[in-house]
This record gives structure tokens, C-alpha cells and sequence, in this order.
């Protein structure tokens, strides 16, 4: 039983030895590597972290694809909890049509809309269940 | 690349910065290196960024393009040849003599006054420890890359890295001529200087994500690491001279002095700050300043040039990296010159000689004769070249540059290290063994110089903001505080010889440093409370990010974009998604800088977003073509929305974007 654990921790004591065989100024220099280490892996889990999901849980943007004026395709980003979305095309304040689109937390989801034809201000206003809304319009 | 790779090539890329001046120290002296483990961690960094800083300008200018591979091969590859150098003359000296060449003749102190006891071992692991988590808890929300000056100075470490080139300093500027406005010819920028920008161009290598990331700000936070560590060892090293064991160790000063910059101040502390906003040449300055210090007050001392080289070869390092800590450091030399001379005025003759006989050794010539060829024949600064040191030197031309008052210059460096500091200073003056040490000369000089620059820079004929140099007061002030509180033990034991009448009781002394101990924490942990940051806006960042990243895959040749920087949180990290210029996007600065009087500037990028609607805003979008706009929608939609002119083609809680017809 004893003959295993030398066996089993053979690399422990060879690490425990050479420590020890250390100058104390160089353990408390290889403690601080260590204490950096941890928290620079703390500081990149967390900033990626919030650099992906956190902060308003109740945000949605929206967008046109397409810079050409007459594109009217737009996408819904959503970070928000709600997920069913309520879009209307309007035509100089007129809507045209009215639609819904599910958009999973954080994903991004494209609606296909047929080019403008005629002149006029159409604008695509999105809300969400929670009443956020946003509108884009060319 | 997935987080923990980008983790792992960041750590990779530090770890070489480290080996390079770990083996450059090696090649200058030998297996039997006169330092502690604490002084080859921050010099192996500090020599690691000069010689990449270096290698990298000599390649750019000789067009070599900056890669992986070459970052590698510079940090790499030249010290391995003076480590092969060193081999040979070793190899030929064997022949000539057994004796090494390693040994100067000069008795070397060796890192005997880093020797501590196991309670002060436990006393260094709780204090680095209680640091570290303070500053990481800061960080933690602090450190999104959101900062402005971060942003401005990534932008170049990315155009190094994207370019392989060392990038030319200019920008455009919107300039009113004729009734007409439009963007000038590319103008130089004396503000950035390219060791700003090399290290974290060469990590940008090896992680993908480098620059969207926390890596920038770990880079800082550890340079802020190794600056605390600087102080800590140049306390150790100038208290070595003074102090017996007896009294009390140097590393027990050392401890204090780690205390003072440590966990006091972790959060409103002006380093704190330098680290979340990016103000990368202020924490390259406290981490240089302390390790040249030390250097040349080993130099003095101990009678070798090695250590002048070295701190000739890192304040060159400085001066192609920070302009104002340039400047702050040859005030620093000046101040120690004149204490050396006050404090010691019978010696000048022999400390002259003294300095003399240093500087005309072979390794110091050597590095000056370099430094002179490299000036003159590969690249000067560029605050050189642009000629903005005459910018810095004169009467001070506003109210923020004619100095601080005490207390402004207390609210900056806290009022426990002030206090205390020239409370130590006033010490040092009437203890014979303390005033009559070289330590003290230095400690002396480094402190009146800022304390000058700080509060009286009229005085010395400076013209830069005060609150600037009063950021350089905190270490000097730690360094002064800790060896005070450090020394209160000694008084503690001291017995009564000549004059009993003047011995004060153990138990006074005791209560003394309670309350002395007390009241910088209280001073300390007080700021650090009230400076933990609210709430991050973290999705008005994402959603600044995510915007520019929606209009540069959709930019167009002849697009010009305007934003605002008054409401967009990290706005100046935009410009990394285009890399079409530093002035690009066009930007609406402070309110209070358009009516700057004794800086006069455009007003376009005001009109265009606050009237863009009204014929002075509709002017400058037609002559200066610019298309798209960003804005917060709770500040700046209504005018755009009032206007037929504009479609929103981006629509966010924090962000829209509008593109002109």
C-alpha cells in the first residue's frame, strides 16, 4: 500500500523536492506568476463573457442587409429574453403588411422583403413581447 | 481560435518578452548575477520591451516586414548572440587566463538584502495576494475594452500588426478655406509614440482575438504588477545601505512599501485607472522609472558600469516609448544631480570622478555610442521629429498646466502617502546615517523634482498638465510612507543613551503606529469603495462593436462615416473595424472643446450631428461627403428623424445609424 503511493504521487514529490530546493525570493516570485495566471484566466473568461451576452437583457437591434436604397431585407439581432417578434411594413405611415418572426436569444435572423418599386417613405418597425421597439425606414 | 488558445499564444508572447532579458542579463553577467528573483522578473520585462522596441524599428526601417516570425527571431535570437559572444570572449579569455571574465574586480551586493523571515514571507504573499484580487475585482468590470485612449492606441498596434510596417504618425483634419471645407493633407501626430504600440502589436501575433478582447488590459495589468514589484525591490535596494538587521530589514520596508501601492488605492489610484483606460505610456513610465533608479543607484554605489548600461539602454527604451515620462525622468536625474551636491557638497569632486570613470567604461560607451548611431541613422522619436518638445516647454498656457494645489496633488496620490511621505522626507533630514546615505540623495531627488514639477511648474518653465505629473508622485510617496511606517518598530525598541528626557514610552509608540497604520487604511480602503464601478454599460459597447461591425462589411471606397463621442460608449474602438485612417470615422468630440478659445477647431463635426438639418450642417456634409452617422438615440435621433434627408439603416437601444440620401 505505501509502495503505491510513492508510486502513484512519484511526480508530487519531484515537484514538492525541486520547490523546496528553491530559493525563497523564487517561490514567492513563482507564487505571483501563479497568482497572475489565474487572474488574467479569471479577467479573459469574464470580459468574453460580457463581450458576448451579458448587459440588457432587453435588447434587440434591427437592420437593413443590404445598402442598396431600394433593399428592403432586413435582420432582427436579438440579446433579449423575448423571442416571438412583431414586424409592419408601413408605406408613408400606411401599413402594408404585418408579420411575426421567432428569433432565439442571441441569434440573428434575416427577413426577406421585396425590393422598393415605388417612391415613398417605408419604414419596418419590430416589437418585441415586452414592448421594445425599434424602426428602420429608407 | 477558441478563448483558451488566444490565452495561451498571449502567454506565450509574454513569456518570450521575459526570456529575452532573462538571457540578455545572462550574456552581461553570467550564472552569478548580483539580483533577486524579484529584480530579474522586472528587468528580464523591462530589457524584453526594449530590445523588441528596438529590433522591430530597425527592421521597419530597413523594410523588413514586421511578423510573427520576426518578433519572434528579434526577442529570440539577438540575445542568444550575446550569449554566444560572451561564450567565445569566455573561451578566449580561458586561454589567455583562468580567471573569468564575469568578475569586474567590483564586490557585487547580491540579493542577501532580500533575505526575509517566514513572517514576512507570509506578510509579502498576503499583500501581493490582497493586490491582486482588488485589482482583478476592478478589472473585472473596468477592463472592457471600452477606454478611449486604449482604443486610439490599439488602433496603431493593429495597423503594425495588419501592415507589417512601423506605422507613419498622421492624421487628416477637416480645415475652412473659402467658404469651403475638406479634409487636409495627412498631419503628423507628435502624441503616439511607436513603443506604445510594438508590444502589443507583436501579441496580437500569436492570439487571434488579441485586440476585442481583455487581453490589452491584463498587458497593462501586468506592467502595473511589475511596477509595484519595482518599487517594492528599489526600496529594498536603497534602504540596504542605511538599515542593519537589527534595526529593522530591508525587506520589512520593502513590505510597507507594497502596502502603500498595493491594496490601498487598488481602484481610485491613478495607476488603476492608467490600466482601464489605457493609458499605456504613463504605466510603461512607472515601471521604467523605479528599474533605471535602482540601476543607476547600484551603479553609483557599487562601482559597476554594467548597471549603467543597462539603465542607459531602458532610458532610451522610455524615450521611444513616452514622451512626458521621457521628460519627467531627466527631472528626476536633475533632482538627484542637485541632492547629490546639497547633501553630500565635499564629495562632488569624487562622485564626479566617480560618474565619469562609469560612463567611459566599455559597456556604457558601448550602448551610448549605439544609441547616438540609432538616433541619428535609423529613427528618432517622433516627438522629436514633429519638434512638440517645444510644445511642453514654457510658461504654462492654461489653467490645468499652472500647477496643483496640495490638496488637488493629495486627492491625486492619497492623502495617507502624502502625508506620510514628506513626513518621512522631513525624517530623513535629521537622522545623520539616513541624510548621509546615496539612497536618500536619490529618494530626495526623485521627490522634490515631481513635487516641483506638480506644484510649481511655472517654476522650472513647464507646460503640461499638472495632474499628469502628479500621477508620478504615488511611488515615490509609497516608497517614503513605508520606509516610515516600516522604521516606527525600530523607535518602538530604541533605549534611551544621552538624552532619557526625549525617550517616549513603547506603549505611545505603539498606540502612534495604530493609529498611523489606522488611518491609511481607512484613507485607502475608503477610495477604493467609493470607486468600484457602477454598472458597465456593457450592452451599449456590444452594441457599438456590433454597429461598426454591420457598416465596415457594408463600407463602401467613398463612404465617410461620422460619429459621436460624447454618448457611444468605446467609440474610439471603431475605428479598428474600418483601419481607413486614425481620423477615420470623423468624430464629434467634447462639447467644451468647441469652445475652446485658446484652441480653436472645426465646427462640422458639431453642425453635422446637433443641426444636420439647418444649412451650416447640410454645408459641411456636402463638402466633405460624409454619408453615415453614428449616434445614441437618446441624445442625437430626434434632428435626424425631423430631416428627410436621412435613412435610419441601423436601429439599436444605444446605437443608430444613418445614411444621407
Amino acid at each position: 500500500m505505501n509502495e503505491n503511493k510513492s508510486v502513484a504521487n512519484p511526480l508530487s514529490n519531484h515537484l514538492r523536492n525541486s520547490l523546496r530546493g528553491l530559493e525563497p525570493d523564487t517561490r514567492m516570485i513563482l507564487f505571483c506568476i501563479a497568482l497572475f495566471l489565474a487572474s488574467a484566466w479569471f479577467l479573459a473568461w469574464k470580459i468574453d463573457r460580457d463581450l458576448r451576452f451579458a448587459g440588457d437583457q432587453d435588447s434587440f437591434t434591427i437592420a437593413f442587409e443590404s445598402r442598396d436604397s431600394r433593399s428592403l431585407g432586413f435582420f432582427i439581432q436579438n440579446h433579449a429574453a423575448d423571442q416571438t417578434f412583431t414586424y409592419k411594413i408601413a408605406r408613408d405611415k400606411k401599413i402594408e403588411r404585418t408579420d411575426k418572426k421567432f428569433v432565439p436569444q442571441g441569434a440573428r435572423e434575416s427577413i426577406p422583403l421585396p425590393p422598393i418599386e415605388t417612391g415613398g417613405k417605408v419604414s419596418i418597425v419590430v416589437e418585441s413581447e415586452g414592448g421594445q421597439r425599434q424602426e428602420i425606414y429608407r | 481560435m477558441s478563448l483558451f488558445s488566444d490565452f495561451i499564444g498571449f502567454i506565450f508572447g509574454i513569456t518570450l518578452f521575459f526570456l529575452a532579458g532573462f538571457l540578455t542579463l545572462r550574456a552581461l553577467f553570467g550564472s552569478k548575477h548580483p539580483f533577486s528573483a524579484f529584480e530579474i522578473g522586472v528587468l528580464s520585462f523591462a530589457l524584453g520591451i526594449g530590445i523588441l522596441d528596438f529590433s522591430m524599428i530597425f527592421l521597419g526601417a530597413q523594410g523588413v516586414a514586421i511578423t510573427k516570425a520576426t518578433a519572434i527571431l528579434s526577442l529570440i535570437g539577438l540575445p542568444l548572440s550575446f550569449l554566444f559572444i560572451r561564450h567565445a570572449h569566455y573561451r578566449v579569455c580561458k586561454k589567455k587566463s583562468p580567471v573569468s571574465p564575469n568578475d569586474t574586480g567590483a564586490a557585487l551586493e547580491n540579493a542577501s538584502p532580500f533575505s526575509s523571515t517566514k513572517n514576512e514571507k507570509i506578510a509579502f504573499v498576503v499583500l501581493i495576494s490582497l493586490t491582486v484580487l482588488l485589482r482583478t475585482l476592478f478589472l473585472g468590470d473596468a477592463g472592457l475594452p471600452t477606454a478611449t485612449d486604449l482604443g486610439h492606441h490599439m488602433y496603431w498596434s493593429k495597423q503594425i500588426q495588419e501592415s507589417g510596417e512601423i506605422p507613419v504618425y498622421e492624421k487628416r483634419e477637416i480645415i475652412g478655406e473659402d467658404g469651403k471645407f475638406f479634409l487636409s493633407d495627412p498631419v503628423p501626430i507628435s502624441d503616439f509614440i511607436v513603443g506604445e504600440h510594438i508590444p502589443f502589436a507583436a501579441l496580437a501575433f500569436f492570439s487571434s482575438n488579441f485586440f476585442f478582447s481583455s487581453l490589452p488590459v491584463t498587458a497593462l495589468y501586468l506592467i502595473n504588477l511589475l511596477s509595484l514589484l519595482a518599487v517594492f525591490s528599489l526600496s529594498v535596494r536603497l534602504t540596504a545601505g542605511i538599515l542593519t538587521k537589527q534595526s529593522v530589514s530591508p525587506f520589512s520596508v520593502g513590505l510597507a512599501v507594497l502596502f502603500f501601492l498595493g491594496p490601498l488605492f487598488a481602484f481610485s489610484s491613478p495607476e488603476s485607472k492608467f490600466v482601464s483606460g489605457g493609458v499605456v505610456g504613463n504605466l510603461f513610465g512607472n515601471l521604467f522609472i523605479p528599474v533605471i533608479l535602482a540601476l543607476l543607484f547600484r551603479a553609483l554605489r557599487e562601482k559597476e558600469p554594467r548597471f549603467l548600461a543597462l539603465g542607459i539602454f531602458l532610458s532610451l527604451t522610455l524615450a521611444y516609448t513616452h514622451h512626458l515620462s521621457s521628460l519627467v525622468l531627466l527631472f528626476i536625474f536633475m533632482g538627484i544631480f542637485f541632492s547629490l551636491l546639497l547633501l553630500f557638497p565635499r564629495d562632488a569632486v569624487a562622485l564626479g570622478r566617480r560618474i565619469g570613470r562609469l560612463f567611459l567604461s566599455p559597456y556604457p560607451l558601448f550602448v551610448l555610442v549605439c544609441a547616438l548611431l540609432f538616433f541619428f541613422f535609423v529613427a528618432m522619436p517622433t516627438y522629436i521629429e514633429t519638434n512638440a518638445v517645444t510644445t511642453a516647454i514654457g510658461a504654462p498656457s492654461k489653467s490645468t498646466r499652472t500647477g496643483l494645489t496640495f490638496f488637488q496633488a493629495s486627492d491625486a496620490s492619497g492623502l495617507a502617502r502624502i502625508s506620510l511621505g514628506l513626513s518621512a522626507l522631513l525624517l530623513g533630514f535629521f537622522v545623520r546615517k539616513i541624510r548621509n546615505s546615496i539612497g536618500f540623495s536619490f529618494i530626495l531627488g526623485w521627490t522634490g523634482s515631481l513635487l516641483a514639477m506638480t506644484l510649481a511648474p511655472h517654476l522650472l518653465f513647464l507646460d503640461i498638465p499638472s495632474n499628469r505629473i502628479g500621477a508620478y508622485l504615488a511611488a515615490p510617496l509609497a516608497l517614503l510612507s513605508g520606509a516610515l511606517v516600516a522604521l516606527i518598530p525600530f523607535f518602538l525598541k530604541a533605549r534611551p543613551r544621552k538624552h532619557p528626557h526625549s525617550y517616549i514610552p513603547g506603549k505611545i509608540f505603539l498606540f502612534a503606529l495604530l493609529i498611523v497604520f489606522g488611518f491609511s487604511a481607512w484613507n485607502g480602503s475608503n477610495d477604493n469603495q467609493s470607486s468600484l464601478p457602477s454598472t458597465a454599460k456593457k450592452a451599449q459597447m456590444r452594441e457599438t462593436y456590433d454597429g461598426a461591425a454591420y457598416l465596415a462589411s457594408r463600407l463602401r471606397e467613398d463612404d465617410i462615416v461620422l460619429k459621436d463621442h460624447n454618448y457611444l460608449v468605446g467609440d474610439s474602438w471603431i475605428k479598428l473595424f474600418f483601419m481607413r485612417g486614425y481620423e477615420y470615422p470623423l468624430s464629434r468630440g467634447f462639447f467644451k472643446r468647441y469652445e475652446d478659445e485658446t484652441k480653436p477647431r472645426e465646427q462640422c463635426t458639431l453642425l453635422m450631428i446637433s443641426t444636420p438639418n439647418l444649412r451650416d450642417g447640410e454645408k459641411c456634409f456636402e463638402d466633405l461627403g460624409v454619408n453615415l452617422v453614428m449616434v445614441h438615440p437618446e441624445y442625437d435621433a430626434s434632428q435626424f428623424e425631423k430631416s428627410s434627408a436621412f435613412s435610419r439603416i441601423y436601429s439599436g437601444k444605444s446605437l443608430h445609424i444613418y445614411e444621407r440620401k
